[in-house]
This record gives C-alpha cells, sequence and structure tokens, in this order.
C-alpha cells in the first residue's frame, strides 16, 4: 500500500481546504476544443424562465444550480466531444483515460471539462483561457459538479448525462 | 307454567332505582366512549397532519434524490439538520425506483445515528470498491504523471468502501427496527412502541414510498390525559346522577311507603295530618290528599253507622245491636267489681190496645217519652237502658245494694205513671203504666257459667208474674248461689 493513514488524512485536509477556500479543477483544460466536434447545443435557461411541471427533477435542480449565469439571463450551452471518444460518449462509456468532453456557456465563457481516469470522471472549470475559475463560484467546483454527475447515477452514466435535453432548451 | 317476571318481583324502589341507574350508566358510557372517540381520533387525525407537514421537505428532497438515484444529498449536512429538525422524528426508511432505471433506490436515516445510510448494499458493492481501489493504487504505484488524479480518485475511492462499510453496518444494526414497519395505508399508531408511522408517497415519476416513525409518546400522554378527564368527569357525572336518583326514589318511594303504612292501619285510625306529602304540589300531593279526604269521609260513615246501629232512632235509648255487644262484658264487669247486678225488663202495660185506640204515630210518641223516662232513671256511668222492640225496655244496672235496684224499679214505675198518659184500654189505671220483671244478683254469685241470656229468662219469666199480678207492678228475683227467690 503506498498511501499511510496520517497521508491520507493529509490528502483529505487538502481536498477539504480546496473545497472551501482553495477550490481547484481536477480535470486538465483542453487547449484545442475549439476543435472538437459538437455533439449538442442547448440553453441554459434565465432565472425567469418557469419549466415544465414534466421537467425530470435533476434537471429542474441542475437549472436552479446555473440560471444566475450570465447575470440570470441564460446562455446558450455547446458541447464538445474529444474526437476519439465519440463512440464511447455515444454509449456513455466506459471511457478510456483523456480527457472526454468540454461544456460551454457561451456567455461569459466558462469551459466546464470531464475527464476520465480509469473509467472514473473528473472535473475542472475554466474560463476560455485555460484559466482556472473553479473557485470563483461553489457551482465551479468540481466537488459540486462531482455532485451532480457522479451521484446522480442513473442519468449521468459513467460521469456524462444521458438525459435528453427538452424543448425548451433546443 | 312459573313465569320469571323479574319487573313483578322488584319493589318501585328497587325498579326505579335500577332502571335509572343502568339508564344513566348507559347514557354516561356511552357519552364518554363518543367523546373520546371523538376527542382521541381528533389528536390523532391533528399529530398525522402536524407528521405530515414535517415530512413534506423531506420527501421533496428524497424524490429529488431517488430519481436520479442520488445518494449525496440525502447526506449533506443541510439534508440531515432538515432530517433532524423535528423533534419527534425517530427515523424513516426510504424504498423507491429510479426514474431513468431499473434501479432500486433505498436508504434510512435514524435520529439515534445522527445520519442515513444506504440499505440494499451488498457484498457485493463492497467487494467490487476494493477491486476499484486495488486497481488504482496499483496504476499509482507504476507512477506517472497523473499522480494527483490518482490520488485523488484513490481518495475518493476509499471513502467509498468506508461509507458502504458504514452503511452495511448500520443496515445491519439499525434496520431490525425497521422490520416491525409493516404495510401501512397512509398512517398507523404503533402504540405498543409509542411510534406514529406514517406512510407518503414519493414524487418522482417511478414512484416509491417513504415511512416515517415519529415518536408518540406525547400523543399517549394526550391519551392518558383525556381518558382520565373523561374518567373524571364521568365519575362526577354518575355520582350525581346516582344521587339525584336516590333523592327522586326516595322522594316518590317514601310517601307511598307512607300512604302503605296509612292504609293498612284500621280505618278509624287512618290519619295523614301532619305528614309532608299532604303538603306537596305533585300527583303524590294529590293522591294522598284524596286518600286523606276519602278516608275522612269513611271515617265519618262509621261513625254514623255505629252510631246508627248502637242507637234505637225512636226512644235514644241503646239498640238491641248494642245490648247485644255489651251483656257479656256488663256481667263479667259486675263480677269483677263486686257490686250488684240488676236486670230489668220494662213493659207498657197494654200498649197493643194503646196503639189500636189512640194510633201509631201517638204510640211512637209516647214510646218517645217512656224512654226519656228510662233514660232519666239512669244516675251512673255503668247503668245502660235498650230497647229490645215494641214497647220492652232493658235497664242494666250495677248497684252497692240490691235495695238500690228495687228503689230504681219502683221509680221508673212511678215516674211513668206520673206523665198521666190517658190510655183508657189500660183498664183499672186508666193512664199508661208500666211492669217491671227485675232480677237482682251479686257480683260474686255470679260465675263464669252464668249468662245474660239465663237471667233474661229469668227476668221475664218475673215480668209476666208483675203482668199477671194486675200490672203496673213489678216482681223481683234475687240470684243466690245459683238459685232464683222470687220477692214481689
Amino acid at each position: 500500500m503506498r498511501f499511510r493513514l496520517p497521508k491520507i488524512m493529509a490528502v483529505a485536509c487538502i481536498s477539504s481546504l480546496s473545497l472551501t477556500a482553495f477550490a481547484a479543477s481536477i480535470a486538465s483544460y483542453p487547449a484545442d476544443w475549439r476543435d472538437w466536434p459538437v455533439v449538442g447545443e442547448s440553453m441554459v435557461p434565465g432565472r425567469d424562465v418557469v419549466l415544465p411541471e414534466e421537467t425530470p427533477l435533476f434537471i429542474q435542480e441542475a437549472v436552479a444550480a446555473y440560471n444566475w449565469i450570465n447575470d440570470g439571463q441564460g446562455t446558450k450551452l455547446t458541447t464538445h466531444v474529444h474526437p476519439d471518444k465519440i463512440e464511447q460518449y455515444k454509449t456513455h462509456g466506459p471511457y478510456s483515460d483523456g480527457i472526454t468532453v468540454v461544456g460551454v456557456y457561451e456567455k461569459p465563457g466558462v469551459v466546464f471539462v470531464t475527464e476520465h481516469l480509469s473509467g472514473k470522471p473528473i472535473y475542472g472549470t475554466y474560463d476560455v483561457n485555460g484559466k482556472d475559475i473553479s473557485s470563483t463560484h461553489p457551482t465551479f467546483e468540481p466537488q459540486y459538479c462531482e455532485s451532480c454527475h457522479n451521484t446522480y447515477q442513473d442519468i449521468c452514466i459513467n460521469g456524462t448525462c444521458s438525459v435528453p435535453v427538452i424543448d425548451l432548451f433546443k | 307454567m312459573t313465569r320469571f317476571n323479574l319487573a313483578s318481583r322488584l319493589k318501585i324502589s328497587h325498579l326505579l332505582f335500577y332502571s335509572h341507574l343502568l339508564l344513566v350508566m348507559w347514557l354516561v358510557f356511552t357519552m364518554s366512549y363518543n367523546r373520546y372517540n371523538s376527542e382521541w381520533s381528533t389528536r390523532i387525525s391533528h399529530a398525522v397532519e402536524l407528521a405530515r407537514a414535517v415530512s413534506n421537505p423531506i420527501v421533496d428532497l428524497v424524490s429529488l434524490s431517488a430519481s436520479g438515484r442520488n445518494y449525496t444529498n440525502i447526506r449533506l449536512n443541510n439534508a440531515l439538520a432538515l432530517y433532524a429538525s423535528s423533534d419527534r422524528l425517530l427515523f424513516f426508511t426510504v424504498q423507491a425506483q429510479s426514474d431513468f432505471s431499473e434501479h432500486e433506490y433505498s436508504f434510512a436515516w435514524s435520529r439515534e445515528l445522527g445520519d442515513a445510510f444506504r440499505t440494499n448494499l451488498t457484498f457485493e458493492d463492497r467487494l467490487a470498491q476494493q477491486i476499484e481501489i486495488e486497481a488504482l493504487e496499483q496504476r499509482l504505484n507504476t507512477a506517472g504523471s497523473d499522480d494527483v488524479k490518482l490520488n485523488f480518485l484513490l481518495n475518493r475511492g476509499k471513502e467509498l468502501l468506508q461509507r458502504i462499510e458504514e452503511d452495511m453496518g448500520h443496515t445491519k444494526q439499525y434496520c431490525p427496527q425497521f422490520k416491525r414497519i409493516t404495510a401501512i395505508d397512509d398512517y398507523y399508531l404503533d402504540e405498543d412502541n409509542a411510534q406514529l408511522l406514517l406512510k407518503q408517497d414519493l414524487r418522482n415519476v417511478a414512484g416509491g414510498e417513504i415511512i416515517l416513525s415519529f415518536d408518540a409518546t406525547p400523543l399517549l400522554n394526550v391519551k392518558s390525559d383525556i381518558q382520565f378527564q373523561l374518567l373524571k368527569e364521568a365519575s362526577l357525572a354518575f355520582l350525581f346522577s346516582l344521587l339525584l336518583i336516590i333523592w327522586a326514589t326516595r322522594r316518590i318511594v317514601k310517601p307511598l311507603k307512607n300512604i302503605a303504612l296509612q292504609m293498612n292501619r284500621d280505618v278509624k285510625d287512618i290519619d295523614f295530618t301532619g305528614e309532608p306529602e299532604i303538603e306537596r304540589k305533585d300527583e303524590l300531593g294529590v293522591v294522598v290528599r284524596s286518600l286523606d279526604s276519602l278516608a275522612k269521609k269513611v271515617q265519618l260513615q262509621i261513625v254514623e253507622l255505629e252510631k246508627r246501629s248502637a242507637i234505637d232512632s225512636l226512644t235514644g235509648l241503646g239498640s238491641r245491636f248494642l245490648y247485644e255487644s255489651v251483656k257479656a262484658d256488663f256481667v263479667a264487669q259486675t263480677r269483677r267489681q263486686g257490686k250488684y247486678l240488676g236486670f230489668l225488663i220494662c213493659d207498657l202495660d197494654n200498649f197493643k190496645a194503646f196503639n189500636d185506640m189512640y194510633g201509631h204515630p201517638e204510640g211512637d210518641r209516647v214510646l218517645r217519652r217512656a224512654g226519656l223516662t228510662v233514660q232519666s232513671a239512669l244516675k251512673r256511668d255503668t247503668d245502660g237502658a235498650y230497647r229490645l222492640g215494641g214497647e220492652e225496655f232493658i235497664v242494666l244496672l250495677q248497684t252497692q245494694s240490691a235495695e238500690d235496684i228495687q228503689q230504681i224499679a219502683v221509680q221508673l214505675c212511678a215516674q211513668l205513671e206520673g206523665l198521666e198518659i190517658e190510655h183508657l184500654g189500660n183498664p183499672g189505671h186508666l193512664v199508661l203504666t208500666l211492669s217491671i220483671g227485675v232480677v237482682c244478683a251479686k257480683g260474686v254469685d255470679l260465675d263464669s257459667n252464668v249468662s245474660m241470656d239465663q237471667i233474661y229468662e229469668l227476668a221475664d219469666k218475673a215480668l209476666y208474674r208483675a203482668k199477671d199480678s194486675g200490672r203496673n207492678a213489678i216482681n223481683v228475683v234475687h240470684w243466690k248461689n245459683g238459685k232464683e227467690v222470687i220477692n214481689e
């Protein structure tokens, strides 16, 4: 065993700190994401939008989490998949190591990165220039991303969402 | 055929008492029972509504989590704070279906533990996590540029494994108490364990349910309070009713008993004067007053009847009936007092001829005067004069000597003759005269075998002798040592 208990505790402490004041992206920033194929375009609705009652609860929560973006006016969301992982994305995994997918909020320019390592997803949040902005908002923290993606196990299979986009977002 | 009729065997007091007692008991019982049910069901409804209100935010959270099989949300600090916010929520268990797969979603929360835990984890889940950790560790040992990311994943994996083991332990420790929760429709009050179980449907698409257990101790305390309060009120009502019944029964039955006691007396002795019932304004008062009036009427009629039967209506002397009733006592009384008994049979001379000559109305008037004359001769309380019929009178005397008797007899004859009532049919006298047969007997000579009838016979014979001697005469017989001694 490589890690002994004190080291695990130290990592846990660092992780805990990163959750509060020093959150940092785990996944790496892919500089060439603009060249990747776009697999989906939709909208993040503004905070004034009333969702239909039948909207899945997960989406309701996701919308509630991010409708503050762009001063609450909503924005366009574009999804790019790494060219080597198009087929894996279609089946929602299993994923090989490396960055898998990025989701980009057009305004104010936020790049959500999903990377896989040993089949497990890790997350990061950057601006369009590659600057780590995960500590600028609670919903940008990788743990927050994980709490949504990883814990809604039947929606985000292997860390990428499988829920079809509702008409409102198209 | 003998029929057992309870009602006919009971006294009115018992019938009134027991019937009203049963009625009161029934009323008190049914009213208390209905009130208890109403009160208790209201309290339960209130407790259920309260529990439902408490559980609604939990249902919202759990429904959202069940929708995407999210076990993270339900363990966040704010979620645990939400569960613990109601002091009475002891634990709950969730059983649901994911909206996006066939996977089951289940977890539980316990106040005692202060945490939520998955309840559907298996040894296979733990084994899979262990294998995953081993794989990450193996890869980390090979060293590379992804150490930070691998360490992140390894720590997360270990945390997950630890969580799985803890959850499995908690399931083993706390699930037995969940097994007590059987299928319930809406809610169930488990009084044995002082728990109120509430079932709520989840709001996710695939559905599910959450069963929450609340501490029902306060509710059961309220139940005890209600029971005690109702018991107290019922006891008071029963006691008051009992006193009322006893009072009413006595008020009705006591007068009836008094009436019965009065009516059992001799008619002459019936007297309701002074009885409190006679002043009553109710029906019993009317009955008592009516009975009193009736008794008084009957008493007056009896007095009148007695008077009429004891007194000869024509002469005012004692009647034959009275003579018959007093004769035996008169002999005995004379014997006891040691006085002389005087028995005088007086007969108006030739009175039939008087009636024939002067008519019966005149005859009746003469009889009345003769009666008054005989009556005037009586000086002592013990003396008595009786009209046996027609013109025949009997005089009973108690004197100190035989001479007194003879003097009275002489006086009687003289007084009647002194009236100088014309009687032309009375030869030799031409006025109304009287013949008397007299028996004188000393008390000591009248043994118990001597009857008045024997004396009467002697006196009657003496009367005939007086008549035979020319009328307006007295014939005296002395009774001595059981023998008669005739003395003109």
